[in-house]
């Protein structure tokens, strides 16, 4: 067994260069996840949460520091390791807008596992599955226009599960949705976290869902205090 | 049948831009098949001017001596025997043919007309010499002089300058052709390449979120430019057998014309190679143009 957390930061910086001057969006974050926990990653708006997701999940190459995955160090590979990483251990779910508008709901769903390299009908069986879980399996045919904002979402969700990551990032999840929508999409999440034991990092506003979580991370001057 | 978000992408949506795409690849492929199909032609038909001239001599025993002095037929006549006999058992000389005065005034007459009598023109005579191997220098050298040596002043033409000039002229038709051919090819590559550029940027988004669930460049990359090469592909097949049958039909009218200075179009069979090489070729170009456009694009992408 793996005994490493999911996930370990050490002294992480990320600085934009615009022109001449330099913005220092983090400055030295460090913090450690294990399995089966759920941690809320709170700050001010352009505290830089999306911007250490981003590193975190290997979407962003930060200025410096070190990200290890299940105690693989992302910083000594090279682009195709990092995508496969991210692959294999990865999930995402965002605020918005982030299903690909051609393809119904299920196929949304099957595309991480398919990427990865599963037959379609694998995929298929999985992501049926996962979208009944969901309640969604009337909706699995229907294009991404044609759903809720809180089905969009929990597409969304069964999409980041696929291919069973071991960490879950999830930047405002629930910020776009009505107070009940979202209530209901955070306690999905909830269950996802104690069945599966994924470790989960959610960005939020929201110092109500903070608080249910097991502990909170606070973004301030690009740093965790 | 497997997913292929990038394919989907590619041909879903905007369905008028591949459309448009396929149409301007039909109509280069037609444009270029034309141009390859004109250069095989020309070059055919060079050939076979060429080789029409290529095997020829034409010697003639001018009328007048090397001092303008008028000489008699029958003076004409025994030096014209005398170059006969020689030319006739030179080796590597198939064939030697004398026009005599009266084939001579047959071929000057329509341009003298009627009323010209040639009764008492000083007509000089022509021996049409064969030989088995065009362009020998040494046989052209020796018949040179051995001609000399019978008659100093008859001249010994062997359409060299009039070669050079067909040879010339047709290399500039040949390569007018093949830029044709070059530059509407160059065309196809642009607009595909051009084309995949819009339709990456178009789908920023989408791409952006397959990177996000772990699809690499290549993956992406790879779907894109399947695609591109299965539309432009049948485009270029299409458009080949359409220019085809536009030669056809060209070639049809041609024979009802019945122009005596063309010879058939019909090319070799070799020759219809080019037709399985052009939509090949067209395909294979727009492959890497569509390849390089799509890695690139990628890698710049954030
Ligand atoms: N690609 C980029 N280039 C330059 N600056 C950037 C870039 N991405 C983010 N920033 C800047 O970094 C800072 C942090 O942005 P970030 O999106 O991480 O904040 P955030 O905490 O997620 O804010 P919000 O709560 O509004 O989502 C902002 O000042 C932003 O302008
Ligand atoms: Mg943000």
């Amino acid at each position: 067994m793996n005994n490493a957390p999911v996930l370990h930061v050490s002294a992480l910086t990320r600085v934009y260069e615009q022109a001449e001057n330099k913005l220092h969006v983090l400055n030295g974050v460090s913090f450690t996840l294990a399995a089966g926990e759920m941690v809320a990653l709170m700050g001010q708006s352009g505290s830089g949460k999306s911007t250490l997701l981003q590193c975190v999940g290997l979407l962003d190459t930060p200025t410096s520091g070190t990200i290890e995955i299940t105690g693989r160090p992302a910083q000594s590979m090279d682009d195709g390791e990092r995508t496969a990483l991210r692959r294999e251990s990865i999930g995402f779910v965002y605020q918005a807008h982030h299903l690909l508008p051609e393809f119904s709901a299920l196929e949304n769903v099957m595309l991480p596992m398919m990427i990865a390299g599963q037959s379609r009908a694998q995929a298929a069986e999985r992501a049926m599955k996962m979208l009944e879980a969901m309640g969604l399996a009337p909706r699995a045919e229907h294009r991404p226009a044609r759903l809720s904002g809180g089905e969009q979402q929990r597409v969304s969700i069964a999409r980041a599960l696929a291919n069973r990551p071991k960490l879950l990032l999830a930047d405002e999840p629930t910020g776009n949705l009505d107070p009940d929508t979202a209530e209901h999409v955070y306690r999905m999440l909830e269950a996802i976290v104690r069945k599966t034991g994924v470790a989960m990092l959610m960005a939020t506003h929201n110092p109500d869902l903070a608080a249910r979580m097991d502990r909170t991370l606070r973004l301030k001057g690009g740093l965790i205090t | 049948m497997i997913l292929r978000p990038a394919k989907k992408m590619l041909l879903n949506s905007g369905d008028d831009g591949t459309r448009f795409i396929m149409l301007v690849v039909v109509m280069m492929s037609v444009l270029s098949t034309l141009a390859v199909g004109g250069a095989l032609t020309l070059a055919h038909l060079r050939s076979t001017w060429v080789d029409a001239v290529a095997g020829h001599i034409t010697i003639e025993i001018p009328a007048s001596d090397g001092q303008g002095l008028v000489r008699s037929p029958d003076t004409l006549h025994e030096k014209a025997t005398a170059a006969y006999a020689a030319l006739s058992s030179t080796p590597g000389v198939t064939r030697v043919d004398i026009l005599d005065r009266r084939d001579v005034e047959k071929l000057v007459s329509p341009w003298l007309g009627e009323a010209v009598s040639t009764n008492d023109m000083p007509l000089p005579v022509l021996i049409g010499v064969t030989l088995s191997a065009p362009n020998d220098e040494a046989l052209t050298q020796s018949i040179r002089s051995k001609v000399s040596a019978i008659d100093p002043p008859s001249i010994v033409e062997t359409h060299q300058s009039w070669l050079a000039d067909l040879r010339r002229f047709s290399l500039i038709l040949l390569l007018a052709a093949g830029g044709m051919a070059t530059i509407t090819i160059a065309c196809c590559i642009v607009a595909v390449a051009g084309a995949v550029a819009a339709r990456l940027s178009e789908h920023q988004n989408d791409i952006d979120l397959l990177h996000v669930m772990g699809a690499t460049d290549a993956y992406i990359g790879q779907e894109f430019v399947d695609s591109v090469v299965r539309s432009v592909g049948g485009a270029a097949v299409i458009g080949t057998v359409l220019g085809l049958i536009f030669i056809k039909i060209g070639a049809a009218v041609a024979g009802e014309i019945q122009n005596a200075m063309l010879p058939a179009m019909a090319w070799k069979m070799a020759d219809n190679l080019w037709f399985l090489i052009l939509p090949a070729l067209v395909t294979l170009l727009c492959y890497f143009a569509a390849r390089f456009t799509v890695l690139r694009s990628l890698g710049t992408m954030p």
